[in-house]
């Protein structure tokens, strides 16, 4: 629950400041182990919300950083593996 | 998620062509992925996860230009298998249909022979062409326009037969789509007016602009009455239990948003004339004089909204 809340925070802080590219890019190493954190067995079930916060830093600074591409190759294999990833989806 | 896996594509085209995972090219996982998510969700009726895998592979035919030729059979074969289960609810097979229109959008020439060789043209047809009625969102009217319209102008004198024969037809349920699409997006841009609206000093100078904005997208469908819905002529399954919209997207844009639908069916026109003079008489001769006024009306009004993108 605690984790939860604190990925919706992030995610309304994101939103308020999604104009600064230059904040986003520095925001982003910042949250990046949380993102992580959410592909591991324990944080799964915010796993979407911590995507959405990937995404925003993504389409606004319209790149994909090599962090962002490190994130990738996981949640295909988290996805090919097993079908826990599809459960989540499922939650929206 | 699935705006993050479409700004993966989108964003970073160039890492999901030329990265790789161990020996293995990412594109090449990620469609193996997909096809593992729609082994899984197959048996469940009205399951998001197939939704979302379809989604997938559309948006990789929007932004993977001329780079699936390779894997082309693939989206084929996935199509049909999905198809031919008689398992899915009528709103899954609406959204797996939508995969013609981006196959085509992807490449037509490719597109036909694909469905040609693997002997499926006629039943991906049928069931694509029959279907086109049943589609109510701005984005599947928007991708339809566009599939049907690459369709019938990029090879007109090659076309197969069964399209040529039911050409009056297909142009017909071109122009009701054109006319639904531009329908939605002025009562899109109608909600959005008067939202901002709502922040404006009633005697401001903004909101006399608004309000002429409003007046004339009012009128425009007030002149453009409902059409009456065509009888359902597919035999689908009726137990639907949950029916899938998409999210806002917010944070994606599809690169078929750059212009209103039906000016990029003006725009082939235009460059059909110029550079296949031949083409265009024949092609335009399809349209009866009604469609054609229906047309230049839906023009005009995608005209006027495309001003304000």
């Amino acid at each position: 629950m605690a984790t939860s809340s604190l990925v919706t925070t992030i995610k309304c802080i994101l939103e308020a400041v999604k104009n600064n590219k230059e904040l986003l890019i520095k925001l982003e190493p910042v949250i990046f182990p949380l993102v992580v954190n959410t592909l591991t067995p324990d944080g799964l079930e915010n796993l979407d919300e911590a995507m959405e916060c990937m995404t925003l830093i993504m389409f606004e600074t319209n790149d994909v950083t090599e962090r962002m591409w490190s994130l990738f190759p996981h949640l295909l294999k988290v996805g090919k593996s097993t079908s826990i990833i599809f459960s989540c989806w499922q939650q929206r | 998620m699935e705006d993050f896996m479409k700004n993966m594509m989108s964003i970073g085209n160039l890492g999901m062509l030329a990265k790789k995972v161990g020996e293995e090219p990412i594109m090449t996982l990620f469609i193996k992925s997909i096809i593992r998510i729609l082994q899984i969700s197959k048996n469940e009726v009205g399951d998001i996860d197939g939704y979302v895998a379809i989604s997938l592979l559309n948006t990789m035919l929007e932004q993977f230009s001329e780079k699936l030729d390779g894997v082309i059979i693939l989206f084929v074969k996935i199509l049909i298998t999905e198809l031919s289960n008689k398992e899915i609810s009528k709103a899954f097979r609406l959204h797996v249909l939508q995969m013609v229109s981006y196959m085509l959008i992807y490449n037509v020439p490719l597109t036909l022979k694909t469905f040609t060789e693997t002997n499926v043209m006629t039943p991906v047809f049928q069931n694509f062409f029959s279907s086109l009625h049943r589609y109510s969102e701005i984005e599947q009217f928007r991708n339809l326009i566009y599939g049907i319209t690459c369709l019938i102008t990029t090879d007109f004198e090659n076309l197969p037969d069964m399209i040529k024969a039911s050409m009056p037809k297909i142009v017909e349920s071109l122009i009701k789509l054109m006319r639904k699409y531009t329908q939605e997006r002025e009562r899109e841009k109608v909600d959005e007016v008067e939202d901002q609206m709502t922040a404006l000093p009633q005697d401001s100078e903004q909101r006399t602009e608004k309000n002429l904005i409003l007046e004339k997208l009012k009128e425009a469908a007030i002149n453009d009455p409902e059409e009456e819905e065509a009888e359902d002529d597919l035999d689908f399954k009726e137990d639907d239990d949950y029916l899938w919209s998409r999210t806002d997207s917010f944070y994606y844009k599809s690169k078929l948003e750059q212009i209103e639908a039906p000016l990029y069916f003006r725009d082939v026109l235009h460059s059909m004339k110029e550079q296949r003079p031949e083409s265009y008489e024949a092609f335009i001769a399809v349209f009866s004089e009604g469609s054609k006024t229906v047309l230049d009306n839906i023009i005009q009004r995608c005209e006027y909204l495309q001003a304000f993108n």
